[in-house]
């Protein structure tokens, strides 16, 4: 109940200084709307069911794209892990996609996969895939080479080492960069859509841009907000209860503490 | 334990063994000319300045490196990759905080494909031992350091190895759980009657638990000298306050000590 509640308080501070500085400053509606009509604006859209396919749209590009680019990004991590033949025929392909902003790709992946929801699931993947990537080559590479060897001892074939103590080993990391791609993969997908869409919140929001309609804006912003939350909490829950030992961990090292 | 030094039972046995690594810069020679042999059911100590390529040959005896001159010979047959019949205990416990401590003690006989009833049922019989039945179900990370390092000291016997390579075992458990853990080892030692090759920084923990010291020399290692310790066992920490006790780690601590000069 706390845990909900907490961040509830900073929530409702937000909306009172939000409220008293509109009327406070006589701020016009088509700058900065009240609270009230972000909340009709979100009736509408939710209510009224105006806003359903593009959420849906957008949700869904970015779910394929996550789930597509956190996959690439899992197995090339790990034969790159295993094999130093292979780190050098793709690591440097893969640190200069990288470097490149993906926002000035996004007019190219269009051409190329259309204005439907293909380009999109194609920049989700493409934004999502590097921290996954990274994360899990860190990952493999840090198992405690004792733990490795006590394998070896017995002859343990590659195929149980990986399974039985690197992947373990190496899934908090990899968790780390599933949690940062959970918000990477929204910005691919509005970012997408911004440049050429026909659906989605993207676009919702820069067809509201177009009609001064700054509640409505608002409203998708926390929709956007919200789906960002619930992403990486659903990240976080699966890694806790896949990872058990972790949060076991922590409870005896705060146990130890108190 | 004149029976199991004669030359016909030895188990374990390196001869003129020499490793040298690559590295970026020069070739380092961690192990030359190296010559030990280990007789069936002997405990040995290996101590040695740091570096001096203990651990190497460790892992030599584990067939998880290949020595770049001369042989070493496990039973008779050369040590040619990892095999079976032996275990291993590193300094840090080393298991797996995923699995339960009934199934870390499991991870060898699981590699090995053992049966599995009898394995379970040997594996508690270890625990049981070593005064852990109780935490079986437990994971690793709510047991305390020593408790942890007899989990993998259970785990490197579960499969009935004839050999033990234990690395420092103790190395990183506080003086008083240290000693307490030397006198489990012999007392498990004493009843299972392992070839045992101990590497270890403490000169008494060598004294106490040994048949026979072996001393190294600084990089590359050579052996310089045995000291065979002929005390009766069961050897209690009371033992530490003979005067035979005392000087075998003179004599230890002197040649550790003329070595230092050497370096010089």
């Amino acid at each position: 109940m706390k845990r909900i509640l907490t961040p509830l308080i900073p929530f409702l501070a937000i909306i009172v200084l939000w409220t008293a500085s509109i009327s406070l400053f006589a701020i016009p509606n088509y700058i900065l709307p009240t609270p009230r009509a972000v909340v009709q604006a979100l009736r509408i859209g939710y209510v009224e069911g105006l806003y359903w396919p593009h959420l849906l749209a957008t949700l869904q590009a970015t779910i394929l794209g996550y789930l597509i680019g956190c996959g690439l990004a899992f197995v090339s991590g790990a034969l790159v892990a295993a094999s130093k033949m292979f780190e050098r025929f793709v690591y440097p392909y893969v640190v200069g996609l990288q470097s490149m902003p993906k926002v000035a790709l996004a007019p190219l992946i269009i051409v190329w996969f259309g204005f439907g929801i293909s380009s999109k699931i194609v920049m989700v993947a493409l934004i999502c895939f590097f921290p996954v990537f990274i994360n899990t080559i860190v990952g493999l590479r840090h198992t405690d080479p004792n733990l490795i060897d006590l394998l070896r001892v017995f002859s343990a074939s590659r195929t149980h080492v990986f399974f039985q103590v690197k992947l373990p080993s190496a899934a908090s990391h990899i968790f780390a960069g599933l949690q940062i791609s959970v918000v990477l993969a929204l910005i691919g997908a509005v970012v997408s859509e911004f440049v050429a869409s026909q659906r989605g919140l993207g676009n919702l929001i820069q067809a509201s841009s177009q009609n001064l309609d700054v509640a409505a804006m608002f409203a998708v912003l926390f929709t956007l907000a919200l789906i960002g939350v619930l992403g990486s909490q659903l990240v976080q829950f699966v890694q806790r209860k896949l990872l058990f030992w972790e949060a076991r961990a922590d409870e005896t090292t705060t146990a130890i503490h108190e | 334990m004149a029976t199991t030094t004669s030359p016909g039972r030895h188990l374990l046995v390196a001869e003129n063994v020499s490793l040298v690594y690559k590295t970026s810069r020069e070739p380092i020679a961690a192990l030359e000319k190296f010559s030990v042999h280990v007789g069936l059911g002997e405990f040995v100590a290996l101590i040695g300045p740091s570096g001096c390529g203990k651990s190497t040959f460790l892992k030599l005896a584990a067939g998880l490196l290949q020595p770049t001159g001369g042989r070493m010979t496990l039973n008779g047959t050369p040590i040619v990759g990892p095999r079976r019949d032996v275990g291993v205990v590193f300094q840090q416990p080393t298991l797996l905080p995923w699995k339960t401590v009934l199934d870390n003690v499991l991870v060898p006989s699981r590699i090995l494909g053992l049966d599995r009833e009898q394995s379970r049922h040997r594996a508690l019989e270890l625990l049981r031992l070593s005064g852990l039945e109780a935490f079986a179900p437990n994971y690793p990370a709510e047991l305390s350091g020593g408790m942890q390092q007899r989990v993998a000291l259970a785990r490197c016997l579960v499969h009935d190895p004839r050999v033990l390579l234990m690395d420092e075992p103790f190395g990183a458990l506080d003086a008083m759980t240290r000693e307490h853990m030397a006198v489990e080892l012999q007392r498990i030692w004493m009843a299972a009657r392992k070839s045992v090759i101990f590497i270890t920084h403490s000169i008494p923990e060598a004294v106490l638990l040994s048949d026979r010291v072996i001393v190294l020399s600084p990089r590359p290692g050579r052996v310089i000298d045995e000291v065979p310790v002929n005390l009766p066992r069961p050897r209690g920490l009371h033992i530490m306050a003979d005067h035979v006790f005392g000087d075998l780690c003179t004599r230890l601590r002197t040649l550790f000590e003329g070595m230092i000069r050497l370096d010089r």
